[in-house]
């Protein structure tokens, strides 16, 4: 018996057919898989597999090694102690901000959250030049050290104090969210029962502030481990090895033939992170998840103490921001470093220096621009539509998806570069040669790394638009690309270009993956600061960092003069 | 003509059976109302006709197309009908005309032609003058107004209302419910309304098909739904109905019949092909149960508590053959009212014999024997 075509018409099973959504959904896929999932899959098998199978004797040997083990210790140690650092200063800013009716919130917030944007090896290095031995700043407090003394940040306790106040911002910004959703009447039962401002901050908000707590705990863990700014700009002169920059100096030095035991390390950093975050996601499913009322939360008078407290905030900031922020100014305009800054010694050689005369600086500029832009507009675009698979199509490919970028965000970043390496050593597959040396690896990572940056608003965004809109277009008759342009774009592009801004931000600077990328041809401009300060420039590296920070200073302004375009809570330096 | 026809639809999201068994027939150019409480499988149903959705199991034809079921899924946005959603989804960064023609837009109408329409529609709302605002801009019901011009424009031959007046004060329904009439009118569709208050199905649609759990209970004419139930569920639910438990029923012809009710003998209506039967279901409304003429014999029972209602006393009766039942009654303030305590005669004005699980009246389905809608609507 022959088979019957279908008679009535209709149209064959959907399941197979070619639509536009499936056709952007495989190129999702195919990307995702082969710059975040691929990657991963190689480092693992690279760390743990020999041409003959499992690696037992060579991973002995790698950890029996001191060396290796100190840097574990170290990592460990330092990011635990760095973690308790942020969340007490994040925490009693959170609850200042939050909780009391403190006036001038919205510039303390910002200056609170600037440095977060500030690359971390340029907030080290203005803190290395304001805390120098025999810098101003000592002298003034009467700390002056011998000339020739160590510098007291080039230690253990330097690195954590310095991590720990670079991720502050982090843990006011997963406080304040848990905070604000505490409902009002909660605190007011309390004061109303009899206790004051004081025992209601410890017996309930601080209580219920708990899962947010170990949430932000878990942030400042995980940033710390993989802030590679930091650990490398203290911990390589302070003779505190740690895994990053262990990773990062045996593979400067040994090339690639250190990668599978490099690859091993990343591992272990990769299991650190990994287990902070697993941490955090069992807090947040025993915390209390209460549907937000919305309720404002309580307001606590200060009085007169306010000016108190509002005193103790701006002199952390001038500690914490100003003084290193002046100092490194105050380098990057005079021409040998340790000169002090007189009408005389005034010069802007350095910055002319940077933005003119240097050419390796100006081709790094120019690559890490095109780089960032090319990775600002493709993210913009690819998260705008994997956004939409999140927020209405959810599907195991689409979680897989999902998970593969949030991974590759986490994952520190010289992990990621590590793994990079690995899979585009060799030539690709068909086309025969390797884009390892050149700048598309760095692009790839780029993508990989950034990519969950992008989608995070990108959701947040979509999360505020009613689906029933696109259900109207789609009875309309209009197909699925029609719908995005028509519908779905002109409502998620603020969002998208606020999640483009803070991409933008990220990469310009970005140090951690590109480190390991760049090559003697292809460099960025995150990385120059460590060679040039290297290299002895410190003055040009100062120039170099104060325009990296104008630069982010002037899109953060810009970004909040737009932001009444933008759903609440997109820009995280605002409160 | 078949307008929309449902055969046998069935619906599960993961382990819970949404719907199941769905078989419904709508002619062309009927209002249709879907009438049952939240969670019913309502919003599922629209969801499968739209095409938002797939069914598991079972057919959905739209006119002579076959749209959904076997390995056929049409998509929305080729099935051309209209969805006049809960929240109006308007597009808020397009004016109220380019709300109004976009389907005309995606279909690549000459400009002249789609302006025609879009303005025809908007005149028919009464909203020509708001043709360059922004949805923002409109108050609820004017939203209300250009989401059914949006359909009136595209010339859906279905359209599909899903709660339209749920997010409108009440003042502004009657107005809407004459809207929808003249939407009905002018657009001469096939009308979906999707709804939880039996008072605004009543007031709009031919049909009411009740939903309960999933399944279909019955689609008769408003009327039909109040004077003849097809089961305890739907008598429950529809005016506030009682049901009451009638011993030897005995179906004398001409679609009447005889039993006792509390102990005394009462006439009854039933459906044509009712059978004698020992235990039976009657069902009727407060507004049929009075107190007896002078001279006619009753059923005792005694008044246990009144409230005033504005013009009207309402009562709670105790039937003194069974104290366990609570009878409402509903007086006009007029006449002196019966104290609590005191003792009446009632007579039952209306009764209906509710036919049997499974006997063939239109549109019924079987029962599940109690239900959630019986408590939640009685006193709505």
């Amino acid at each position: 018996m022959t088979s019957v075509p279908n008679s009535t018409g209709a149209p064959r099973a959907p399941l197979f057919r070619l639509s536009s959504e499936r056709i952007v959904l495989a190129l999702l896929a195919v990307l995702i898989l082969s710059v975040s999932v691929a990657p991963m899959l190689r480092l693992a098998q690279a760390a743990l597999f020999d041409d003959g199978g499992l690696a037992i004797e060579r991973l002995a040997k790698l950890f029996s090694r001191p060396q290796i083990g100190a840097a574990i210790w170290n990592t460990i140690h330092i990011s635990l102690a760095s973690t308790l650092v942020s969340v007490l200063v994040g925490t009693i800013f959170a609850v200042i901000m939050v909780q009391t009716d403190l006036g001038g919130k919205s510039a303390l917030v910002f200056a609170f959250v600037l440095p977060l944007m500030i690359p971390p090896q340029v907030t080290a290095m203005a803190w290395i030049q304001a805390f120098s031995p025999s810098g101003p700043v000592l002298g003034f407090l009467g700390l002056s050290m011998e000339a020739g003394t160590r510098h007291p940040l080039y230690s253990r306790t330097g690195i954590i104090l310095l991590l720990g106040i670079y991720n502050a911002p982090l843990v006011y910004l997963a406080m304040q969210a848990s905070l604000r959703r505490i409902p009002l009447d909660l605190a007011e039962a309390a004061r109303a029962a009899g206790a004051g401002p004081g025992r209601v901050l410890l017996t309930v908000i601080l209580p219920l502030a708990h899962g947010g707590m170990v949430a932000a705990a878990s942030l400042a863990f995980v940033s710390a481990i993989g802030n590679f700014g930091i650990q490398a700009m203290l911990g390589i002169p302070a003779r505190v090895p740690t895994l990053i920059t262990q990773i990062y100096q045996q593979i400067n030095g040994l090339g690639p033939s250190a990668l599978p035991n490099m690859a091993a390390l990343s591992l272990v950093l990769t299991a650190l992170t990994v287990a902070g975050v697993l941490l955090a996601a069992r807090a947040g499913e025993r915390s209390d998840t209460r549907v937000d009322l919305g309720s404002r939360p309580l307001m606590l008078p200060l009085g007169r103490a306010g000016a108190v407290v509002a005193a103790l905030l701006w002199g952390y900031l001038i500690v914490s921001l100003l003084l290193p922020l002046s100092a490194l100014l105050q380098t990057s305009l005079v021409t040998a470093y340790g000169l002090p800054l007189t009408a005389e010694t005034m010069t802007l050689k350095n910055y002319v220096s940077a933005l003119f005369q240097q050419v390796s600086l100006r081709d790094a500029f120019v690559t890490s621009l095109w780089l960032t832009l090319f990775t600002m507009g493709f993210l913009m675009l690819a998260s705008v539509f994997l956004g939409y698979f999140l927020t209405w199509r959810r599907g195991p490919l689409v979680r897989l998806l999902h998970f593969g970028s949030e991974a590759a965000y986490t994952l520190p970043g010289i992990t990621l570069g590590v793994a990079m390496i690995l899979l585009f050593l060799r030539p690709l597959p068909g086309l025969g040669i390797s884009i390892y040396g050149t700048p598309w690896i760095i692009l790839a990572a780029y993508v990989a790394g950034f990519f969950a940056l992008a989608l995070r608003p990108v959701l947040s965004g979509y999360a505020q638009i009613d689906r029933a809109l696109e259900e109207a277009a789609q009875v309309a008759g209009a197909g699925f690309l029609r719908r995005m342009r028509d519908v779905i774009w002109p409502l998620i592009a603020p969002t998208a270009i606020a999640a483009a801004v803070i991409v933008f931000m990220t990469a310009i600077n970005e140090i951690q993956t590109s480190i390991l990328l760049i090559s003697s041809g292809t460099r960025t401009i995150g990385p120059m600061i460590i060679f040039l300060e290297e290299g002895g420039a410190s003055t040009l590296a100062a120039a170099v960092g104060c325009l990296m920070i104008l630069g982010v200073l002037a899109l953060m302004l810009l970004s909040t003069a737009l932001s009444r375009f933008l759903p609440k809570g997109v820009l995280p330096w605002q409160f | 003509m078949t307008g929309l026809r449902l055969s046998n639809i069935g619906k599960s999201y993961g382990e819970t059976r949404v719907l199941s068994g769905i078989d419904l027939d709508i002619a062309v150019g009927e209002f249709v109302a879907v009438l049952g409480p939240s969670g019913c499988g309502k919003t599922t149903l629209l969801r499968l006709i739209a095409g938002f959705d797939r069914p598991d199991e079972g057919t959905i034809t739209l006119g002579d197309r076959q749209v959904a079921g076997g390995n056929v899924m049409v998509p929305p946005e080729r099935r051309g009908i209209g969805i006049v959603f809960q929240n109006y989804a308007l597009w808020p960064h397009m004016s109220v005309a380019d709300n109004v023609g976009y389907a005309l837009k995606v279909a690549r109408l000459p400009r002249t032609e789609r302006e025609t329409r879009v303005a025809r529609a908007l005149d028919t709302v009464n909203l020509a003058p708001f043709a360059s605002r922004r949805p923002a801009d409109l108050s609820g019901g004017q939203r209300q107004r250009v989401a059914l011009a949006r359909c009136l424009a595209a010339g859906s031959d279905l359209v599909l209302l899903d709660e339209p007046l749920a997010n409108l004060d009440v003042h502004l329904r009657a107005t809407m419910e004459e809207e929808f009439h003249r939407f009905h009118r002018e657009s001469g569709a096939t009308l979906v309304y999707i709804t939880h208050d039996q008072s605004e199905a009543m007031a709009l649609a031919d049909r009411i098909a009740v939903m309960d759990k999933g399944r279909l209970l019955q689609c008769a004419s408003p009327q039909q739904l109040y004077r003849e139930p097809a089961d305890a569920t739907v008598a429950g639910f529809i005016g506030g109905g009682l049901v009451l438990p009638v011993e030897g029923l005995r179906p004398m012809g001409n679609g009447l019949a005889m039993a006792d009710l509390l102990g005394t003998r009462v006439r009854l209506r039933c459906h044509a092909g009712e059978t004698a039967r020992p235990l039976a279901m009657a069902s009727t409304h407060p507004a049929d149960i009075q107190p007896v003429h002078p001279g006619e014999a009753g059923i005792p029972a005694r008044v246990t508590a009144r409230n005033y209602r504005g013009g009207s006393w309402s009562y709670e009766l105790r039937p003194e053959t069974d104290p366990s039942l609570r009878l409402p009654m509903v007086l006009p303030d007029t006449a002196t009212p019966p104290e609590p305590g005191a003792r009446l005669d009632l007579a039952f004005r209306d009764l209906w014999a509710i036919p049997l699980p499974g006997a063939p009246a239109p549109g019924a389905a079987p029962i599940p024997s109690s239900s959630h809608l019986t408590e939640q609507f009685q006193c709505a």
